[in-house]
């Protein structure tokens, strides 16, 4: 299986399409005799496939454990079943795996104009001032102040647990993305970030705009990322976006 | 999800159906109702209980693949299970037999459970599955509600205060994250 391509966006939503069924019979039939002529597509066809297949299979794996408590629940004569116990190791499943996927990437890198003016206005925000409070406060805190000292991976854990066990708080919302940015994983922060920057009634909506506008421009979004940074409010937005036009 | 189809379809379709769109009930169920049946045949073949639980997930997995790729059709409830049962069955012997504790998988247990996929395939799921673990939130988030909950765009947008547009790109965004990870891209 060679992957050596990019998908387009446009290409992966009509394999995507393709796959998940949503054409119709017509279509469906064009696509196929698109496959059956194009050999490129029809490997593309195939990744998705797996692709798709797999995220489902992660997930379906990860809530058997889940219905597996409800099993122990309702069995009272658990192991009186047992006869011989012998010492059987588990199977070391991947060591037959060993058949190596040789694809080759050229790294491509493109001296990228859009990442290095991410670099020269990109700052991580500064964070908030704390006192160590109690609760989930004195966790939240306590991740800032990692935060504040360059400790993003520490902090991101923290806070995603505290996420998602107080759901909708703005400001954790924000800094999480801030965490997500400054330790290099701009898709992630660009998703919180844009949670945050949906309602111009949030604390750190212009914060938020400014850096999605950044995140989307590392990513090479530029028409995008213009609409977020001419929201932001900050004064060095009009300098960039004139770099951008 | 069952209301749907309740007037049009005999039990095992409905299940079926509920099966196909990941309806968390009919795989509970379906999944609890069945693994004794596998523990005790596990435990009386020399497994442990951690064996037979391993075991019978994996069974678990390969007949959701099998009924979603349309390699298996339930004609009734009970040839659900009964499949369900046999193909634990005959991964436990498998087992066994690559443990060296037997030399053969019984004739009749010998299941016909072929996945379609060859190595190279395999290894590429393998890969996924272990990236999608280090995804970070919410990309990880958003994956599972599309593609494992098969929830709208619409609804997740909501979710994230997004909009429709933005929902749709920021999904195809984590999709190419994934597979940069998967493919060894930066």
């Amino acid at each position: 299986m060679d992957t050596n391509y990019t998908i387009s966006t446009q290409e992966f939503e009509s394999i995507e399409q393709y796959v998940l069924g949503e054409t119709s019979a017509e279509q469906r039939l064009a696509f196929e005799n698109k496959i059956a002529t194009d050999k490129s597509l029809s490997e593309k066809v195939t990744e998705v496939k797996l692709l798709l297949n797999a995220i489902e299979t992660v997930s379906l794996k990860e809530r058997l454990n889940s219905y597996h408590i409800n099993v122990k629940k309702n069995n009272p004569q658990k192991g009186s079943g047992k006869v011989i116990v012998l010492n059987s190791k588990l199977l070391v499943a991947a060591s037959v795996a060993l058949l190596a996927v040789v694809s080759v990437w050229l790294y491509t890198l493109k001296a990228n104009k859009f990442e290095k003016l991410y670099t020269t206005y990109y700052k991580p925000d500064p964070g908030l001032m704390s006192a160590m409070g109690v609760g989930d406060n004195y966790l939240f805190n306590k991740a800032m102040l990692e935060y504040k000292t360059g400790q993003y991976k520490k902090a991101i854990n923290e806070w995603s647990h505290l996420k998602t066990s107080t759901s909708s708080n703005d400001t954790l919302n924000y800094f999480l993305g801030a965490a997500q940015q400054a330790e290099g994983n701009s898709t992630e922060a660009l998703l919180l970030l844009q949670t945050t920057a949906s309602d111009p009634e949030k604390p750190f909506y212009k914060d938020a705009c400014w850096y999605t506008g950044l995140a989307l421009l590392k990513q090479g979004n530029v028409n995008e990322a213009i609409l977020y940074l001419e929201k932001s409010g900050r004064a060095e937005s009009s300098e960039l976006i004139s770099q951008l036009k | 999800m069952e209301q749907k189809y309740r007037n049009q379809f005999n039990e095992v379709q409905i299940q079926t159906a509920a099966i196909l769109a990941n309806d968390d009930k009919a795989l509970e169920v379906l999944y609890t109702a069945n693994f004794h049946k596998t523990e005790t045949f596990v435990l009386a073949n020399n497994g442990s209980a951690e064996e037979a639980k391993d075991i019978y997930q994996d069974a678990f997995i390969a007949v959701w693949q099998n009924i979603k790729a349309g390699r298996f059709l339930p004609k009734n409830g009970s040839s659900l299970e009964a499949y369900l049962f046999q193909i634990a069955k005959y991964k436990w012997y498998d087992y066994l037999k690559a443990a060296k504790k037997i030399s053969a998988v019984p004739l009749e247990d010998n299941a016909f459970i072929e996945d379609g996929y060859n190595n190279e395939e395999e290894n590429y799921i393998e890969k996924v599955q272990q990236h999608l673990t280090n995804l970070g939130e919410p990309c990880r988030e958003v994956l599972t509600l599309f593609y494992f909950m098969k929830q709208s765009m619409a609804k997740i947008a909501t979710t994230f205060l997004w909009t429709e547009a933005t929902a749709k790109n920021n999904k195809y965004r984590c999709l190419q994250r994934l597979r940069n990870l998967v493919v060894g891209k930066q």
